[in-house]
């Protein structure tokens, strides 16, 4: 029984790892073995080479891979963690507590996850430049901090939490503050790390506003910068698939580091030392 | 008397909590989103080329969206597309949790592949699937290894450029046909079910870290007294597991839904749009419209199709919330 | 783990203080003065004094690299002007439009067809004609075809930095494998057409690599006078004998298994096919000269013109994009003068030498160095910029659509260009 587990878990994890594994490979290629067909697995010389090139890349005024590394991490770590503290709170709000207008602001809040961000994208810009915000980190970080979509999710999350040790809490005269952070936080690491994972993950991955709201070179973060690497007719593949693998193995490695306190039972054990 | 009067003053404090609880996210959304929201409303009722001042039109970009053949187009293409993507999705992120939450040796490693290829990033993934999907691709040969064995030949595909329709190859294998013209009738194309594929294999592993941390939450105990009760695991996952679950399949069948509504990217990298318009989607063209990629910039037009879009994802969500939410409680 | 948590509070604490450490830059005021005097065939005028100008183009390392010297050529004439080079590597026209509704646009930057839709005639750009008189430019020292795209209202909104075209770009070896001579200047289609159907029949290499796309079919359909819209850009010109001629002679092409696309032989591109060694023929352009010495440097291909109508006309599509300057911008006169050297004959002589792209003045052309770019270009003066007014960008696409459809096999040619003629209409018409 346990061999057949493993059997279906290997299988899965084959066809589910596989394009990882390729493309860590594939950064020791040339691009020729990249785009060649029938594509081969094992580099035929292991080129070293492209992560040193990828690392040492210098686009001169403070544009270093390093740097841009730095600022990523930076934003990726701080938004994350912000996210899971505001929008705890929020999430706590509608989940728990009863208040006027929670159904109005909740049904709002999904609606505005409704709207293409796509259309937001100009006047967005235009606020941000108006309140000069425009070359700063605090135009990725304030609307990072906490949206609608952490909201939600853990609203959800502690909807499924059991409310019985809340009621004890209540009746011993425990503040709504003192719940939160001795009953609910504590219930929820899981729920509270993947919000954090998904989040760094989003702003570690983050193009678009990066792109939009940070013109000078020392303050790229890595998938701008790696955009350099990729032009029309000139696609540097080895040297893109060093940046994804930047892009992929932190996240993959908190996921790792991470996984194990999504345990059975370990919320509640949790709570009773 | 004052038994009510300290119920209302519990009440009180308890919404002056509730409201301190949700500030930072209340003046972030006012400072950054509602006035976002309300200026792209009023902008979907002018023409606007984002430097000038806007020009008042009426509902003439409404009336132009449904007007319009491609938006038409996107929508029944993307109505295809969500249906089928969030079911599998869901049930796919389900079955990972579930067969990854049990006690196993070399669980953390297990984990870590399954997630991989959400981390992967777009470019990659679009990279190898365009390596799968060639003619002379590792699908193609894989269905005649398996046409092989069966005695049976295959006719290798050219996945993403294949523009038939789902119901245009079932009318097929029956001797029958559907005309060019009747494209509202095709279903889905062989290329938009190729892209199918490549999200539900880059999503499934987000769902399943969110099913994960569900799991965890349901009492041991539950099952203990299950299994007590003789009841075996198929039928613990259908009287415990699934109905503990409710509110984050919620979760994700409503962001799955919003998700896979305002797709356009695997477009973008991948088909922009064809074979023959299948691919298009309602976002892609908001895209294109809104920034002006290939025409002049018509900002409302974007607008007013946004809105439109924004309309069908709140009742498909409304409906969501009616089916999968027990009892009456609204959210 | 608390600790942990301590550790990276404080640690981003400290880090902010760094990052937002990047402060504003203030205004100079704007006084006249002459620059200081180098000696140098460019003419000069009087610029700003401590004019500091921002410049945006996109480009990978090596362009990069072209427009950072060109900066300190610049410097060396007008060295009271600042320029701060800030490259976009990625969705160019996207954060430009932007960066201009929000005030904050660079004050001078490439120009493309979608920038001049976008800005042209909404008066976000500065007209240089008065400059260029200033420093004795005419529109005449620039190949005079790449200007219709930066020319509204008779006003000259951006000056061409490089321009690029197509060219037959062959494998010699398929032709030796076949027993046939290479291609010349002086071929027709019908000469294409025997030499694709020799390799095809004879040789592993497909003939001729063509994908539904409408910057290779303009050569085809340009040569007897076609084009997609009239002069005005008020009607569509794709439903007539001309077009369906090139049409149906690519599909003859196609049908008869002479023509492939760059995915069915399990290439990105036909560059790529030709560097692979899979297909003995395509239409490219210049930027194969650094492609294929990058990625396939022991590969030996060539270059003639593109091939001759049967009626033994040619014609081309050209390519280019320009740099210009912001209406919105401090310096008006450092960022014109910034423009009109990078763009003058001094700076493009310099970037001629590097191979990165073809000058736009006509009388340099012999400083292409590269025999493969030196054919591609020869063929190109002769052919017209695919530019059709606000619209050009919908235009194209459904060319390239109508020739989607043709490929698929989803309708006949005829059918599917009165189709784009028809959806061709309806966009000029506004829908």
């Amino acid at each position: 029984m346990l061999i057949l587990r493993y059997l279906i878990l290997a299988a899965i994890s084959v066809i589910l790892f596989t394009p990882f594994i390729l493309s860590f490979l594939g950064t020791f290629k040339t691009n020729i073995e990249i785009i060649s067909w029938p594509p081969k697995f094992f580099p035929a010389n292991w080129l070293w080479k492209n992560w040193l090139d990828t690392w040492t890349t210098d686009l001169g005024r403070g544009g270093t891979f390093p740097r841009w590394l730095f600022n990523t991490a930076f934003l990726a770590v701080l938004t994350g963690t912000l996210q899971v503290l505001f929008c705890a709170m929020g999430g706590y709000a509608f989940a728990r507590l009863k208040f006027r207008g929670k159904n109005i602001i909740f049904t709002f809040m999904l609606s505005s996850m409704m709207l293409p961000g796509i259309v937001s994208l100009v006047p967005k810009y235009v606020f941000m430049a108006k309140i000069h915000l425009i070359n700063t980190y605090w135009a990725l970080i304030l609307p990072g901090a906490v949206d609608a979509f952490g909201i939600f999710l853990l609203t959800q999350y502690f909807k499924s939490i059991p409310g019985e040790l809340e009621d004890a809490c209540k009746i011993d005269g425990a503040s709504y503050l003192d719940i939160f952070r001795n009953v609910i936080i504590p219930l929820s690491g899981p729920a509270l790390l993947t919000l954090f994972i998904l989040k760094f993950q989003s702003m570690w991955n983050n193009f678009m506003e990066a792109l939009l709201y940070l013109s000078k070179v020392s303050m790229w973060t890595l998938n701008v910068a790696l955009m350099t690497f990729q032009q029309q007719y000139q696609t540097k593949w080895n040297l893109t698939l060093v940046g994804a693998m930047f892009n992929a193995f932190p996240v993959l490695l908190l996921f790792f580091i991470f996984s194990k306190y999504y345990m059975e039972g370990v919320s509640y054990s949790g709570l009773k030392g | 008397m004052n038994k009510q009067a300290s119920l209302s003053k519990m009440r009180k404090v308890e919404e002056r909590a509730a409201y301190l609880f949700l500030s930072p996210y209340l003046i972030m959304t006012i400072v950054f989103t509602v006035g976002m929201i309300l200026f792209a409303l009023y902008i979907s009722l002018h023409s606007w080329n984002l430097f000038q001042s806007p020009e008042f039109v009426g509902l003439d970009n409404y009336f132009k969206a449904f007007r319009s053949e491609d938006f038409l187009r996107g929508f029944l293409n993307i109505t295809w597309y969500t249906l089928l993507v969030v079911f599998f999705q869901t049930f796919i992120a389900v079955f990972m949790a579930v067969v990854l939450f049990k006690p196993i040796p070399g669980k953390q490693f297990f984990r870590t592949f399954f997630y991989a290829p959400s981390v992967t990033s777009s470019v990659v993934i679009s990279m190898i699937f365009w390596w799968m999907y060639l003619k002379t691709g590792y699908v193609n040969l894989l269905m005649s290894k398996v046409a092989g064995i069966f005695g049976g030949e295959w006719n290798a595909v050219e996945w993403l450029n294949n523009p038939t329709g789902l119901f245009q190859l079932i009318a097929r294998a029956f001797g029958g046909d559907i005309a060019f013209a009747q494209w509202y009738l095709h279903g889905p194309s062989v290329t938009w079910m190729a892209l199918m594929v490549q999200a539900v294999y880059t999503t499934s592993p987000t769902f399943m870290i969110m099913f994960l941390a569900a799991l965890v939450n349901i009492p041991p105990s539950l099952y203990e007294s299950a299994s007590i009760d003789g009841a075996n695991s198929w039928k613990q996952f259908w009287k415990i597991t699934l109905p503990m679950l409710r509110p984050i399949m919620l979760l994700v069948v409503v962001l799955g839904t919003m998700g896979c509504i305002q797709m356009f990217d695997y477009v973008k990298i991948m088909t922009a749009g064809g074979p023959l318009g299948t691919t298009l989607t309602p976002v892609y063209q908001i895209y294109t419209e809104t920034l002006g990629i290939n025409g002049p910039i018509r900002a409302g037009y974007g607008a007013a199709m946004a809105f439109i879009l924004a309309v069908v994802i709140f009742v498909f969500t409304y409906i969501q919330r009616k089916f999968i939410e027990e009892k009456t409680e609204l959210y | 783990m608390k600790k942990v948590a301590t550790l990276i509070m404080v640690l981003m604490v400290v880090s902010a203080g760094v990052i937002f450490s990047a402060g504003e830059e203030e205004a100079v005021s704007a006084e006249l003065t002459m620059a200081g005097a180098e000696p140098t065939s460019y003419t000069k005028f009087a610029v700003e004094v401590g004019a500091e100008i921002v410049f945006s183009g996109w480009g990978d390392a090596t362009e990069q690299q072209i427009y950072i010297d060109g900066i300190e050529r610049f410097s060396k004439i007008y060295p009271g002007v600042t320029v701060d080079y800030q490259p976009i590597p990625a969705d160019f026209q996207t954060k430009l439009k932007a960066m201009m509704a929000g005030g904050t646009a660079p004050d001078v930057f490439y120009v493309d067809d979608q920038l001049m839709t976008a800005f042209g005639s909404t008066g976000q750009l500065l007209a240089l004609d008065s400059y260029m008189e200033e420093a004795s430019v005419t529109r005449e020292d620039f190949i005079v075809s790449l200007l219709a795209i930066f020319t509204h209202d008779e006003n000259t909104y951006g000056l061409p930095k490089d321009w690029g075209t197509l060219g037959l770009v062959y494998l010699p070896e398929a032709f030796e494998a076949a027993g046939i001579a290479e291609p010349t200047d002086d071929w027709t289609w019908d000469d294409l057409y025997n030499a694709a159907k020799t390799i095809t029949e004879k040789t592993d290499y497909a003939g001729f690599g063509q994908n539904a796309d409408w910057a290779r079919f303009a050569p085809w359909a340009f040569s007897d006078g076609g084009s997609y819209t009239n002069a005005d850009f008020t009607k569509a010109t794709l439903d007539t004998p001309v077009i369906n001629k090139a049409a149906d002679f690519i599909m003859k092409m196609k049908n008869d298994g002479l023509l492939v696309t760059s995915a069915d032989v399990g290439a990105g591109w036909c560059g790529e096919a030709i560097g692979k060694e899979l297909i003995a023929m395509t239409y490219e352009g210049g930027w194969m000269v650094n492609y294929m010495r990058n990625e396939f440097p022991d590969v030996n291909w060539k270059a003639v013109q593109v091939a001759k109508s049967n009626a033994g006309n040619r014609s081309n599509v050209i390519f280019t994009n320009a740099i210009g300057v912001n209406a919105g911008t401090a310096y008006p006169k450092a960022a014109a003068a910034f423009t009109l050297f990078i763009t003058s004959r001094e700076n493009q002589a310099e970037v001629a030498k590097t191979g990165f792209a073809y000058p736009a003045h006509p009388d340099q052309l012999d400083l292409i160095i590269d025999p493969n770019d030196r054919a591609i270009s020869a063929g190109g003066l002769v052919g017209k910029v695919a530019y059709w007014g606000p619209n050009t960008g919908k235009i194209n696409d459904q060319v390239s659509k109508a020739l989607e459809r043709t490929y698929l096999g989803a309708m006949g040619t005829e059918d599917s260009f009165a189709e784009a003629d028809k959806k061709v209409n309806a966009i000029l018409a506004g829908e």
